[in-house]
């Protein structure tokens, strides 16, 4: 199980990256409404220019979340099923508390991503120390 | 005066000045050309006057209408002409009359001629939209649109291909995230996993494909819209010089001298832009196709944008016996060239980018990453069953 969770754990981190992506991407599109004015004489050309940024920016914006939400599920994941399988490791159940806390793993690069959803909505996290869910 | 290389870098108050300038100077031309060409009227009404009244003699007595009644009917409608447009007695018109003439048809009559040069002065800079394309390259990747594979049975090809997806921002995280996280999770094996790793994960390039094709199809239109642009404003200033030069080289002995004077429009640079455009459009084959969808909406209009390139070069003769019929022919090619620029902005405008929204609207499951759920049919995988630690 141990490899299942490090992996699911890598793949959550990796989601919510893309996530980052996403909203980078999205911001970025979001700057080329820009100054149509300027850059279209047809105010019919600008118009519709601009529908077109708003509705693909809107696909990259909701991309990212769908990232955030899967990296967060997959955590969450994790969280439940170590969890159901050891009621008494009191260290699992505070890593899942940290994963809502967005409390970064030592020894990890796994800090919270900006643009991930905020603490509460399921931050992605790793447990403090992955082998404390050995028994 | 030749055409100036430098009007396609003008921003917009150097190019409007610089249009505006050359106008003025071929109103101001037409008004000294006509002027003399009145003048030249006026001494062939009186000449007509003298034949009908059968004297050369210069002191002859003139009737009081200034032998208007001994005209025939052309020269009599010639004088009500002149008398009707440009409130000028032919037949008591002197050169000493020339230069209040001049300033009369300057000031007055032929300031349309400047007016019909006005929407030229408004032609944004075509380089006003390299930022955006650059900054969708950027995003999205210089490639072409890509194409929609199928494998032998029909299915899509939504591999993480990188040379496919990956020569833009966004392409390149999709490739090396969602790649890693295939690679991550190959040692999670259960149901959940199964489907997580053969059915909800693919949709998250596949998606990715969509947008970039999306991205890449509003870079191709911006790369037609500047090339419209460019093509617009070299021809404007191609007709303004031509016809300047149509203008002045007219000359009234030998007006049959300035009858070929053609100007190119759409000439070398404007039509290679567009061209560059059209077929940066077209890279994929059909124009844009959603991966899972089947259709190729863009390719009717794409067919029409290339119909933009092939109206690109069109020699107008600026050249005539007077400068009104010189006039009219600066005009004629001005408006071919407002009605070709605004057949673009429609191409554009309302066909190309019409179209586009209407396809990222009608297919919004091809164009969002997948977003887990825990109802069944709505999302391939759904992780959160605790019993999978039993696998």
């Amino acid at each position: 199980m141990e490899a299942d969770t490090t992996g699911i754990l890598t793949a959550s981190r990796l989601l919510s990256h893309l996530g980052g992506g996403y909203g980078d991407a999205a911001a970025r599109v979001e700057d080329l409404t820009g100054d149509t004015t300027r850059m279209f004489e047809s105010t019919a050309v600008g118009g519709a220019w601009a529908d077109v940024v708003h509705i693909i920016r809107d696909y990259l914006a909701d991309s990212r979340d769908s990232c955030h939400d899967t990296g967060n599920t997959l955590a969450h994941y994790v969280t439940s099923v170590h969890l159901a399988d050891d009621a008494g490791a009191d260290v699992l159940r505070h890593a899942g508390r940290q994963t809502d806390e967005e409390a970064p793993v030592p020894g990890t690069d796994a800090v919270a991503d900006e643009d991930a959803p905020a603490a509460g909505t399921g931050e992605t996290s790793e447990p403090d120390d992955p082998t404390a869910r050995e028994d | 005066m030749p055409a100036c290389p430098e009007h396609r870098h003008m921003d917009e108050v150097a190019f409007s000045a610089h249009v505006r300038a050359l106008a003025v100077a071929i109103r101001d031309r037409v008004a000294e050309r006509t002027a003399r060409t009145v003048l030249k009227d006026a001494e062939r009404a009186r000449e007509a006057v003298r034949i009908a009244m059968g004297t050369d003699d210069v002191t002859a007595r003139v009737p009081a209408d200034e032998g208007y009644s001994l005209l025939d009917e052309d020269w009599r409608a010639l004088v009500d002409a002149y008398r009707d447009d440009y409130r000028i007695d032919l037949l008591s018109f002197r050169s000493s009359d020339a230069a209040e003439a001049e300033a009369g048809l300057r000031d007055r009559h032929l300031g349309w001629i400047v007016a019909r040069f006005t929407r030229g002065r408004r032609l944004p800079q075509p380089g006003r939209t390299a930022p955006p394309i650059r900054s969708l390259e950027e995003i999205a990747g210089t490639g072409p649109l890509i194409e929609v594979r199928r494998s032998e049975g029909g299915e899509i090809d939504v591999g993480l291909a990188s040379e496919r997806l990956g020569d833009g921002m966004l392409g390149a995280a999709v490739v090396a995230d969602v790649g890693g996280v295939a690679a991550a999770t190959t040692g999670w094996e259960s149901e959940t996993s199964t489907r997580f790793r053969d059915e909800f994960l693919p949709r998250i390039p596949t998606a990715a494909g969509n947008q970039i094709n999306v991205l890449r199809a509003m870079r191709n239109l911006l790369g037609l819209h500047q090339g419209l642009l460019t093509r617009a404003r070299e021809d404007v200033d191609r007709i303004a010089h031509d016809g300047l030069e149509a203008i002045e080289s007219h000359d009234d002995c030998c007006p049959g001298g300035a009858d070929t004077f053609p100007t190119g429009l759409g000439l070398t640079t404007g039509v290679t832009a567009l061209a560059d455009g059209v077929a940066r459009l077209t890279g994929g084959g059909t124009g844009i196709t959603l991966l899972g969808d089947g259709g190729g909406p863009l390719e009717g209009h794409v067919d029409d944008a290339r119909r933009l390139t092939a109206a690109g070069v069109v020699g107008h003769e600026l050249g005539g016996p007077t400068p009104e019929v010189i006039v009219e022919k600066i005009m004629t090619a001005l408006d071919t060239t407002y009605r070709e620029l605004d057949r673009g902005y429609t191409e554009i405008g309302v066909n190309g980018l019409g179209a586009l929204a209407k396809l990222m609207a009608d297919n919004p499951d091809l164009l969002r990453a997948p977003r887990p759920s825990t109802e069944e049919g709505t999302s391939a995988a759904t992780p959160g069953e605790p019993s999978d630690a039993a696998a």
